[in-house]
């Protein structure tokens, strides 16, 4: 009886050993990855699926925060690392507005503010992917709060039912990685401005949970 | 009939359960089959001590990345600008930044596209009654013909009472437009409103950093 509950003892701190190292393995590659990052001047977004949070940051100072309402995955796990932004690719992309020379002549600037043809924060998507290198994707939807976002999101889960199974198996005959993670904001606004932060080619470093 | 839709309904929920166990099969399998992560070879070899000690001087390095005493970072989405010490706001703006619009010159090559720079910047100039001298888009834009003459060229009263330039043409400054502070309108300055300005000015120094996201 001793022995066994003496080995079941030893077994746990084993295992705690081996999380902890873990998580310093994942700690040093993050911050060997974020010092190189915070030398230069552009900003870099900071995945801590750990604490459900996503971070955008410059010279290592924190600029905006958006909390993860819910998370999933699907295929192979997403490593700690620091990854590559090759796309962000929507359904609906805003489109800027070319301006006509002399009849748009301070137009903007006499209406009052009112039907300026801009890009603004509500012109940014609220349902988005982020495309890295190696297969991995990340799709980004907001916790829906009217009828048309509670449907839109039930087809889109649905088709991920669907197509994901289908995916995984392919990337598995190809050899080749597939990740895809998705992530659920707690607004359309947080979407949102996620989606006008980030930049294609833009630096990510991700903490696994 | 009630038989047949209780079928129907029956092979829909098998057929669901059957897709998520599959895929979760799939999912160990893959996991299984993909041999772990790869590690810089010189972390692996590294004890746990070692990685305590490597990871705290890398802590300590980034906070030496961080700025020492006042910065400014600028929203460009939500068109607000902050003033900080560490991470305590010293004061907050409502602002105007780029408008995002795109600009062709008539019958030229030459493409303007009117965005608010991202990234790290700092103070590099600071002006008191600042003069614009208007590139040649802001002549295009208004049908115009850019003109040779450089005093036609300045303009005394856009800017307001100061400027802090930031880099490539670029300036945090006054405007004539107040209405429109909060909206996305300018052609990449910064805009804010007269009584944010002075205090923004009288605040800052030449090589203060300013953060634009």
């Amino acid at each position: 009886m001793l022995t066994g509950l003496l080995l079941a003892a030893a077994a746990f701190g084993s295992a705690l050993q081996i999380t902890d190292r873990r998580v310093l393995l994942d700690q040093a590659k993050l911050l060997d990855a974020e010092v190189a990052l915070a030398k230069s001047n552009k900003s870099y977004l900071y995945f801590d699926l750990s604490s459900n949070r996503v971070e955008l940051r410059i010279q290592g100072v924190m600029l905006k925060t958006w909390d993860v309402a819910d998370y999933s995955q699907w295929g192979r796990p997403l490593p700690s690392g620091s990854f590559k932004l090759e796309k962000k690719e929507a359904l609906r992309t805003p489109k800027r507005k070319n301006i006509t020379p002399a009849a748009d002549k301070n137009k903007d600037e006499k209406n009052g503010g009112v039907d300026l043809e801009v890009l603004e924060l509500k012109d940014m998507p609220g349902h988005f992917n982020f495309e890295f290198e190696k297969g991995i994707t990340m799709r980004f939807k907001a916790v829906p709060h009217k009828l048309s976002m509670r449907l839109g999101n039930f087809f889109n889960s649905l088709g991920r039912l669907l197509t994901l199974p289908m995916k995984t198996i392919l990337a598995s005959l190809r050899k080749s990685n597939f990740t895809d993670i998705q992530l659920v904001l707690r607004n359309e606004i947080d979407a949102q401005g996620l989606y006008w932060a980030a930049e294609d080619g833009m630096s990510v470093l991700v903490l696994r949970k | 009939m009630k038989k047949k839709l209780f079928l129907a309904a029956a092979a829909a929920i098998g057929l669901f359960i059957l897709l998520e166990l599959g895929g979760l099969a799939l999912e160990i399998f893959v996991y299984s089959k993909s041999g772990g992560e790869t590690l810089a070879p010189g972390l692996q070899k590294k004890t746990s001590a070692e990685l305590e000690r490597r990871n705290k001087a890398n802590r300590t390095r980034l906070r030496e990345c961080r700025p020492y005493g006042l910065y400014v970072v600028v929203d460009t989405a939500a068109n607000r600008l902050s003033l900080k010490k560490g991470e305590a706001v010293v004061r907050e703006a409502v602002i105007s930044c780029g408008s995002g619009d795109v600009l062709d010159e008539p019958g030229g090559t030459r493409r303007w596209t009117f965005d608010t720079p991202r990234g790290g910047f700092a103070v590099q100039s600071k002006l008191v009654n600042p003069t614009w001298i208007k590139p040649d888009w802001a002549f295009i834009e208004e049908g115009e013909k850019p003109p040779s003459d450089y005093n036609s060229r300045i303009d005394n009263d856009s800017l307001g009472d100061f400027a802090l330039g930031f880099g490539d043409g670029f300036f945090i400054h006054g405007t004539l437009y107040t209405r429109l502070l909060g909206r996305n309108v300018t052609h990449g300055c910064v805009r804010l409103g007269d009584k944010d300005l002075k205090y923004l000015f009288e605040s800052v120094g030449l090589g203060t950093r300013i953060f634009i996201y």
